[in-house]
Order: structure tokens, then C-alpha cells, then sequence
């Protein structure tokens, strides 16, 4: 379990990271989520030891990177934006040299490659001059030399940059299967690569972190909204926008015939939906459906950034 | 560590740079071996011909060190050194180490000589080993000074040019300024002075006598710049701008 | 305890962060570097903290010596003067060099004897009566009649060269000569002449000398009490001689006194009468003016670096390679006289010139003077003198840097050796004082092609192997 508590850095006056605090546990998929220079590739650099940090410090299984570098290294393996191969050498003697300076017994070495190789299905190349790879290949090469001694933690920035969708899919899976027995972060710029991979979500905006939570709970709309259906009536809507638990009501386009929906917000921490059911069955009108909103995940993101915007403002 | 050595040395002889260094070198070994000591009466003294190579050696000592370590920098791979469990110290000992091995090679090819004019000559081994010894202790400081640019700078070019620059200033300043301040008034600074320069100390070599203190004093020289390289990729890491 | 150490280790840490800290390990490194061999230059001077892999080495015999102590006829005994407790690492140099000495011979037996716990034991030794240091070391025949004494001083070698002195052990170079001393019938002295602006710079002819088994000493004329034991060396004189020493210089050669003269390029000639008197008394004289050869291969470097044709008289012979004769002057035919016979030793090719006019050195002018010029002469007169003309004298200087890749040191010492009337040593030719880097070719074919190897062969070698691993790898990684 990796552990990052109150991370900051600084550049004189410029401040990347402020009061970082994030943790990765086994089997999850983390997902790192922000704006550019939101201090995304800065956290990750910070968690794989790449940068000191100005202040705070990062644990493995209670072990202090700066205490005891070398053993913590081992077991974190890093994808970096850009792939760190040695564009001279092919891509076996690449992941050799990763092999080697990752501490991975001699005898295991020539194992271990052929195992990340085969992961990755990159196998076929293994002969071929770094320099020669496409961005596609040089992308799975990154990620199996990123894999290579099964690290405990695997941490990925924007791994799908620059792929097309069949190679996205294929690292998809390629991340979901290795996260069974280990801890996974994955940063990305593409929110349904997030949705799909990730089941724990961190959001970060100028070197804060502005949300982290658990996706379900992410999505699911904290502010309560309901989304009701019903069989067109003059006046629910009016009826409904009058009640004192309602803050506010809007017509949606309807989704089956001769139905009306409606999005319902609630007034301020109120919880309108037992007097919604009451005013419904007074009226007797049925209520086909009510149930609370989904926001896409865009929407959280914005909603999120541009409140620390204006709080910021403010 | 032995990682990073093995890599860099593989990276010489697989790539130019690694063959144009020695091509260059033995080409003009060979050279002022021909016109210097055969033809121009030096006779077969190894010490006369590798003290002669020293500003040849100085020139082309950039092609070994410059891409070191700034290339690591720059395309991106010092993200997997530093993010792996090796210490700066196993980084740039591993490369500095290269480096040296690669003047070890070139000094080994150099040992052609006296064998080429052994029958025409008597060769002492004790004086060639002492002048072999002694130009590769004293070069290891202008492979470090390299080694140090190359960490300085991003660029290759800026580091190899850098790196000719200092290693210039230092040949200078003991082979012009040095002997003017002995004959100027300041004759005591000149005696403490001459304790620095390279030449000097390497000229004790030329008897066939390996000297404690000066093998101490360039093992000194190299390992301080070294010292200072690792704490400047080190510092990086840290950099609070 | 251990949360002190931790806390301390975390404040480390932190520290390290900071750029103060790195700069103040870099200083205090520098530091106690700058102790460190400070430390060891101080410890320099008094010890031996050397390596010696030339040939002159403590740790082997030369060539000379280990012939010497083959030669050996009776026992032979080395006494080293030492003071108890006294221990240094010249001493120890002398203990293993002696060591080695005894076990090449069984006629050599060595003891170390503290002089003032026995002086007895050194007083018949030091008959001279100076103060004994220690590591001086007394070597004695087998019956007492004969002992050298070579002074701890004279142990180690040294020479100025680029304004840098080089100090070297040379003990075995002076039990050599020692060991050849107390073989000889005669031990012959070869005084160096001063008080008349010599050059003093011949630390290594001395050194050589000393090999060979001579006394050398360095002694105006008034205090030389010469003997015809004794051989007179001058070597580019710049004042000249007062008329008594003219007088007593003449009584010793007319006695059978030896004598050996150089003059060089510089020598002020026309200010030194006396020495042209004396030497005219003999038929001899020297010429002005700079030679300067034109022929290829008589000359090194620059046509005033002459390299000499040898004849075969006896001071010549065993003498195989060059000699470098740098700045000479020319040695004027000699008059001929009844009682005196000479011999022409080294000259220079028939198109050498003497140069005379004002103009550039290397170019041939009118007024210079053409034609095959003489450059060492020796001559014996019938009552036994001898005497040796040299037109260089920079030839044997330390200075003039010729001494390494020449023979001129064999000469100088076969030169001394006939002047002393006794055989040049066969072995002169390996004195080992200095390594001889001297490169002899057949022919200039061998030459050339030796050169082309030299050049081409490393970089061919170096370009084709990296050729073909490029080749090869491109090839496999398309």
C-alpha cells in the first residue's frame, strides 16, 4: 500500500503540490484526474521517487522512501508520460538493462522480460532498435519494462496517449487483469478511460486535491437531484416546483411516449422524495420512476474545477 | 552499477562514438610516435610520446563524456534511473567508470608502440608502466571534468564544448601562466601553485617512478569532481528553483 | 539512544534537501582532501613513498653491478653506518639492495654498525676522518688495504631538468663503481675544474663517473693537489687561467697529468689566452664559430645538433650508437710536434661549415668556414700525458637534454677511461644510469616502413572492427 501524506513542492515561489494526501491499496485502480499543470505528472514523479518533495513524505507498506530508497524503488514501477527507453538499444537489451538495475536476479531476468513482453503482446519485437518502434509499441514496450519484477505498485501517466482504440483496449485490459494482487494509479486526461478502468477517483486542480472518492459515490449526485417520470398531466410540474422541499424543477425531454420527465432539485439538504411521492399519490397521478440523477463524470470534473475556480475567486 | 557500466560501455561499441575515440587516438598516438619519436630523435620513450598526446587526448576526451549524462536528461531515460533503486552514486560511478575504461582501452592499444620498436630500440617495461600509469591517472581528471559538464548541461554539444573549454583553461594556465608567475616576484605562490597543475605532477612520471602522493593527488582531483557531479544530479532531484 | 540517532538521521535528511548542505559537503570534502595530500607531500620529504619501476631500480641489480660482484676475487665487506633507532626509508632502500647484493655473491658480507656505540669499528674505515651520518656505508676489501666510502648524501641522484630537480635512488650505480674501485690496480680521481665560470650542470657524468669506479670531486685548482693518478676535467670555461695556474696546470701534464677539455659554440675563446697557451704547448687549439651541419642524417632535430662521425681510435670503439654533439665549436688541426702524437676521434661530414659571418646560423655565407670539421681530438705526448679535445661541452650536460637518447655518456666515461690509461670497460656501453631510448634502423626503408605501421596500423584496425559490429547490428535490428 503506497501512502502519500501532505505532499508539497515547491519551486521558490511557484507551488506544484500543495498538502497532497493520497493512498493506494491493493487490487484498486486510482484514478488521477486534472486539468494540465494541475500537478498530475508532479505527484506521480514525487510517489515513484523521481523528485524530492519540499515537504511531506511517501510510504510503502509504512517503509519511507527517503529512508530506504532502494527498497521502495524496487517495487514501484513507473510508466512516465514519455517512455524512458534508450532509443540505441533493442528492446531486449532495454528491458535487460531495466531488469538489471531493477534488481532482479540474473537468473530470473531472461523470465521476467518474457513474461512483460507477453503482457504487453509486444513479443515479436523484442529484436528491434528501440529508435525503429512506433508510438503504439513503444508505449507497450514502456509498459513492460514498467512491469517487469510483478511490482507491488504500478503507477501509469496517460498510458493511452497517442493510441488508437484497439491498442487503448487492449491496455485497458492489460492494467485491469494486473491490478488483481496489485495497486494500480493510472492518470489520464480521458474521463471514460477513467470511468471504465478506475474504481477510486482522485481529482486534482493547482496542486490540490479538490475530491477523492470512491467513483459510485463520485457519480452519484451528491446534491440529491431526482429525476421523476409520469404520465403527461397538466400541472404536476407546477405542483411539484411548489412544494417547500423543492428548490427547483426542470422538464426533460421525454424518453417514453405519452410521459413526461422531470429533473427535480431539492431545496438545500433537504430530502424532497417522500413528499414528492405524497403529492403524487394524492393527486393520484402514478409515478413511474423516480430516481436520483447521474451526472456524468464531465460534469462532476467541471463542476469540481470551477468551484475551486470561484472559490478561489471568492 | 555494474549495470550502468556494462550499458554505457555497450553503447560505445555500438554506436560511433566508441570507435572514432580510439580511431582518433591511435591515429594521432601514431602519428607523433612517428614523427616525433622515431623521426624526430625522442627515441622509444613512452613518457615522450603520452605527454605529448595530452592536448590531443584533451580534444577528443568530449566524445566519451559528453553524452553521459546529459542525453539521460534529455530524452527522458533519467526517469527510469532515478525512479529505479539505483543510488546517484551507482549512476555516475557506473558512467564515470565507462569513461575511464575506455581510456584504458585506448592506453592498452597504445602499448603497440614499444612493441613495434622493440627490436630496433631497448624498451624499458618499468618506464613504460610508470608513463602509462601516469597518463591515465592524470586523464582521469579530464574525463572527470567531462563527466561533471556533461551532468551541467542538457545538451550534448553545450557540455562537449564546455568540457573542452575547461579542460583548455586548465592546460593554460599551467603551461603559460604558471611558468611566468616562477619568474616573476611571486616565486613562493608559484611553488604552491605548482602543487595543482597536472603537468607537473605527471613529469615525475617520466624517471619511471610511480609517485604515492601524486597518484593520491589525481585519484583526489577525479574523485572531488565526481563528488561534485553527484551532488549536482542529486540537488536536481531536491530543487527548490 | 536510538530515537536520538534517528531524530538525527531525519535532520540529515532534511538537510540534504537544502543547497547550504550540499555546498558544505563539498567544501569540507575539498578540505580534507587538500589535508590529505598535503599530508603526504610533508611525509615526501621524509620518506621514500615511491614506486621505482626504472630500470636503475633498488629492487634488481644492474647489469654492472651484478658483473662486478661476479667478478669478485676476495671478500668484500659492506659496513653501514647507523645509529640505533635511527630508521628511515633510505636505510631501508640500502638494507634490501644489500641484501640482494649477498645473495647474488657469497664474497659479500654485510653489517650494520652504530658509530658511536662502536667507533672502533668504524675509525680504520672512515680514513678520511669526516663525520659519519647515517646510512653511510664503508665497502672494504678483504684485508682492509682498500675501502671506499659512499656518503649517505650520495645515495640519492639529483638532476635538474626544466628547472624541476629529480631526486632518484642510486645506490646500486655507486656500489658498482665502488666494487669496480677496490678490483682496480689504481683508483683514479677524476676532478672537475672550477673557479673559471664552468658549467656546473653535470650531475649525471658525475654519477656515471662514480659507476664506473672513479672519485669524482669538483675542486679549483689550488685545492686540487692533482697527481698523475688524477684526471682533469674542464668543461666550458668562460674566465681564464692566472698565469700560476697556467704554470701548475703545465708541470702537471709535462709530469704525465691527464687532461680533458671542451669547448662549445658560447665559449668566449678570445678571452681565454692562457688556456690557448697551454694547450698550444701541445700543438693544440680550438676554433670559433658554431658548426652547423648540412648533411641529413649528421645532425638531430636542427643543423646545430650535430651527431658526429666516430673513427676507430680507442675512446670510439665499443661505441655503437649516435651521439648528439649540441652548440659545438670545432677543434683546430693540430700542429705537428715531435713529442706529441694524436688521433682524430669524432668529426663531421665533408659539407659541414663553421659559421663565422653575422648571418642566419643555417644558411652557408662567405666568410664562413667550409669543409670537414674536427670535433674531438686525443693526444699523447712521450712523457705520458694525455689529453682529450672536445668541441661540446653541452654534450654531457643535463641541461642540453641529449643524454637520454644518445651515447654520450659512454663516451665521456670511455673518454676518461683511456685518459686514465686503463681499458675501456667492455661493459661501459650498459652504465644503466639513465634508460637509452635510442631507435637504430638498417636502413631508411626500415624506417619508413616502421612509420607506416606506427600511423596506420592501430586506426585501420580500430575503423574496420567498427565497421563491421555496425554492420552487423544494423543489420539485425531492421
Amino acid at each position: 500500500m503506497l501512502t502519500a501524506t501532505s505532499l508539497s513542492k515547491r519551486y521558490g515561489a511557484f507551488c506544484a503540490l500543495d498538502g497532497v494526501s493520497v493512498r493506494v491499496d491493493t487490487g484498486e485502480i486510482v484514478g488521477l484526474l486534472g486539468r494540465n499543470g494541475a500537478g498530475k505528472s508532479t505527484l506521480m514523479n514525487l510517489l515513484t521517487g523521481y523528485i524530492g518533495p519540499t515537504e511531506g513524505e511517501v510510504r510503502l507498506d509504512g517503509v519511507d522512501i527517503a529512508e530506504n530508497p532502494a527498497w521502495v524503488k524496487a517495487r514501484i514501477g513507473y510508466l512516465p508520460e514519455v517512455p524512458p527507453l534508450y532509443a540505441d538499444m533493442t528492446v531486449r537489451e532495454a528491458l535487460s538493462f531495466a531488469a538489471e538495475i531493477k534488481r532482479i536476479p540474473a537468473p530470473r531476468r531472461s523470465g521476467e522480460i518474457d513474461a512483460a513482453l507477453e503482457r504487453v503482446e509486444a513479443a515479436d519485437h523484442r529484436k528491434r532498435l528501440v529508435r525503429h518502434l512506433s508510438k503504439g509499441y513503444r508505449q507497450r514496450v514502456g509498459l513492460a519494462q514498467a512491469l517487469l519484477g510483478s511490482p507491488d505498485v504500478l503507477i501509469l501517466d496517460e498510458p493511452s496517449a497517442g493510441l488508437d482504440p484497439t491498442q487503448i483496449a487492449q491496455m485497458r485490459e492489460v492494467i485491469r487483469t494486473y491490478a488483481r494482487g496489485h495497486a494500480v494509479m493510472v492518470s489520464s486526461h480521458i474521463l471514460g478511460e477513467v470511468e471504465d478502468l478506475c474504481n477510486f477517483l482522485i481529482v486534482l486542480d493547482q496542486g490540490r486535491v479538490v475530491k477523492q472518492d470512491r467513483l459510485e459515490r463520485l457519480t452519484a449526485d451528491g446534491s440529491g437531484a431526482l429525476l421523476l417520470r409520469y404520465p403527461e398531466s397538466d400541472g404536476m410540474a407546477g405542483a411539484v416546483a411548489a412544494l417547500p422541499q423543492v428548490k427547483a424543477v426542470s422538464p426533460m425531454p421525454p424518453k417514453e411516449p405519452g410521459c413526461e420527465d422531470l429533473c427535480v432539485e431539492p431545496a438545500a439538504g433537504q430530502d424532497a422524495r417522500a413528499a414528492v411521492f405524497a403529492l403524487f399519490s394524492a393527486r393520484g397521478v402514478p409515478l413511474l420512476m423516480m430516481k436520483p440523477v447521474e451526472t456524468a463524470l464531465e460534469d462532476v470534473f467541471r463542476e469540481l474545477t470551477t468551484r475551486t475556480e470561484s472559490g478561489a475567486q471568492a | 552499477m555494474t549495470a550502468v557500466w556494462k550499458r554505457e560501455m555497450g553503447q560505445y561499441f555500438k554506436t560511433p562514438a566508441g570507435y572514432l575515440f580510439l580511431g582518433i587516438f591511435t591515429l594521432l598516438c601514431g602519428l607523433m610516435f612517428a614523427f616525433y619519436n622515431i623521426r624526430g630523435g625522442a627515441g622509444a620513450s613512452v613518457y615522450v610520446l603520452l605527454s605529448g598526446m595530452r592536448l590531443p587526448f584533451m580534444l577528443i576526451a568530449p566524445l566519451l563524456t559528453m553524452r553521459l549524462l546529459a542525453e539521460e536528461r534529455r530524452s527522458h531515460t533519467d526517469q527510469l534511473l532515478l525512479t529505479s533503486p539505483l543510488s546517484v552514486a551507482q549512476i555516475v560511478l557506473g558512467k564515470a567508470l565507462a569513461a575511464y575504461t575506455m581510456l584504458l582501452a585506448a592506453l592498452v592499444l597504445t602499448l603497440f608502440f614499444p612493441l613495434l620498436i622493440s627490436p630496433y630500440a631497448s624498451v624499458s617495461p618499468g618506464t613504460t608502466a610508470a608513463a602509462e600509469i601516469g597518463f591515465f591517472l592524470m586523464n582521469l581528471c579530464t574525463l572527470s571534468v567531462g563527466v561533471l559538464m556533461s551532468a551541467l548541461c542538457v545538451s550534448q554539444v553545450s557540455a562537449g564544448v564546455l568540457t573542452l573549454g575547461v579542460n583548455m583553461l586548465m592546460y593554460l594556465l599551467e603551461g603559460y601562466v604558471l611558468p611566468q608567475l616562477g619568474a616573476s616576484y611571486l616565486a613562493g605562490l608559484y611553488g604552491v601553485l605548482k602543487r595543482f597543475s597536472l603537468s607537473a605532477r605527471y613529469a615525475t612520471f617520466q624517471n619511471g617512478v610511480v609517485g604515492l602522493a601524486e597518484v593520491v593527488y589525481f585519484l583526489s582531483f577525479s574523485g572531488f569532481l565526481l563528488l561534485l557531479t553527484g551532488l549536482c544530479v542529486s540537488r536536481r532531484r531536491w530543487a527548490k528553483g | 539512544m536510538g530515537e536520538g540517532v534517528s531524530a538525527v538521521k531525519k535532520n540529515v535528511r532534511k538537510r540534504w534537501q537544502s543547497r547550504g548542505f550540499a555546498w558544505a559537503l563539498a567544501l569540507i570534502t575539498l578540505c580534507g582532501l587538500a589535508a590529505l595530500n598535503l599530508g603526504l607531500e610533508a611525509l615526501d620529504d621524509a620518506a621514500y613513498l615511491r614506486l621505482d619501476l626504472s630500470p636503475d631500480q633498488v629492487t634488481a641489480l644492474s647489469d654492472r653491478s651484478a658483473a662486478a660482484l661476479d667478478g669478485l676475487t676476495g671478500d668484500v665487506t659492506f659496513t653501514v653506518a647507523r645509529r640505533a633507532g635511527a630508521q628511515s626509508e633510505l636505510g631501508d632502500l640500502v638494507d634490501e639492495l644489500l641484501a640482494r647484493y649477498a645473495a647474488r655473491s657469497a664474497h659479500v658480507r654485510v653489517r650494520v654498525v652504530d658509530p658511536d656505540a662502536r667507533p672502533y669499528v668504524i675509525a680504520p674505515l672512515n680514513l678520511s676522518g669526516e663525520a659519519v651520518t647515517d646510512d653511510t656505508v664503508f665497502i672494504a676489501n678483504a684485508d682492509g688495504s682498500r675501502v671506499r666510502r659512499v656518503g649517505s648524501d650520495q645515495l640519492i641522484y639529483q638532476r635538474q631538468l626544466d628547472g624541476e630537480t629529480y631526486r632518484l635512488f642510486c645506490g646500486d650505480a655507486r656500489f658498482a663503481g665502488a666494487l669496480e674501485a677496490l678490483e682496480a690496480e689504481a683508483v683514479h680521481r677524476a676532478v672537475f675544474l672550477t673557479g673559471h665560470g664552468e658549467t656546473e650542470d653535470v650531475a649525471t657524468l658525475t654519477l656515471a663517473l662514480a659507476s664506473a669506479g672513479y672519485d669524482t670531486a669538483s675542486l679549483p685548482l689550488s685545492g686540487a693537489a692533482l697527481t698523475a693518478e688524477d684526471t682533469l676535467l674542464i668543461l666550458a670555461p668562460e674566465t681564464d687561467l692566472t698565469a700560476a695556474e697556467t704554470t701548475s696546470l703545465a708541470a702537471f701534464l709535462d709530469g704525465g697529468g691527464r687532461l680533458l677539455i671542451a669547448y662549445g659554440a658560447d665559449t668566449p675563446q678570445a678571452r681565454l689566452p692562457n688556456f690557448a697557451t697551454l694547450l698550444e704547448l701541445y700543438g693544440l687549439s680550438f676554433e670559433t664559430g658554431t658548426t652547423v651541419e648540412t648533411v641529413a642524417d649528421r645532425y638531430i632535430d636542427s643543423p646545430n645538433r650535430l651527431v658526429p662521425v666516430t673513427s676507430d681510435a680507442e675512446p670510439c670503439e665499443g661505441i655503437v650508437q649516435r651521439l648528439i654533439f649540441p652548440d659545438a665549436c670545432a677543434v683546430a688541426a693540430p700542429s705537428l710536434r715531435g713529442d706529441v702524437s694524436t688521433e682524430t676521434l669524432l668529426t663531421t661530414s665533408a659539407k659541414a661549415y663553421r659559421k663565422l659571418a653575422s648571418g642566419d646560423l643555417y644558411v652557408f655565407e662567405a666568410g664562413d668556414a667550409s669543409g670537414r670539421q674536427t670535433l674531438a681530438l686525443s693526444a699523447q705526448t712521450r712523457a705520458g700525458a694525455r689529453i682529450v679535445q672536445l668541441a661540446c661541452a653541452a654534450a654531457f650536460t643535463d641541461g642540453a637534454g641529449v643524454l637520454d637518447a644518445s651515447a654520450n655518456l659512454e663516451f665521456a666515461v670511455a673518454c676518461v677511461s683511456w685518459l686514465a690509461g686503463e681499458e675501456t670497460a667492455a661493459g661501459s656501453a650498459d652504465l644503466k644510469v639513465l634508460p637509452n631510448n635510442l631507435i637504430v634502423f638498417a636502413d631508411e626503408a626500415v624506417e619508413n616502413r616502421v612509420m607506416a605501421w606506427s600511423v596506420a596500423a592501430l586506426p585501420a584496425a580500430v575503423a574496420l572492427c567498427g565497421m563491421a559490429v555496425l554492420l552487423i547490428r544494423r543489420r539485425r535490428a531492421c
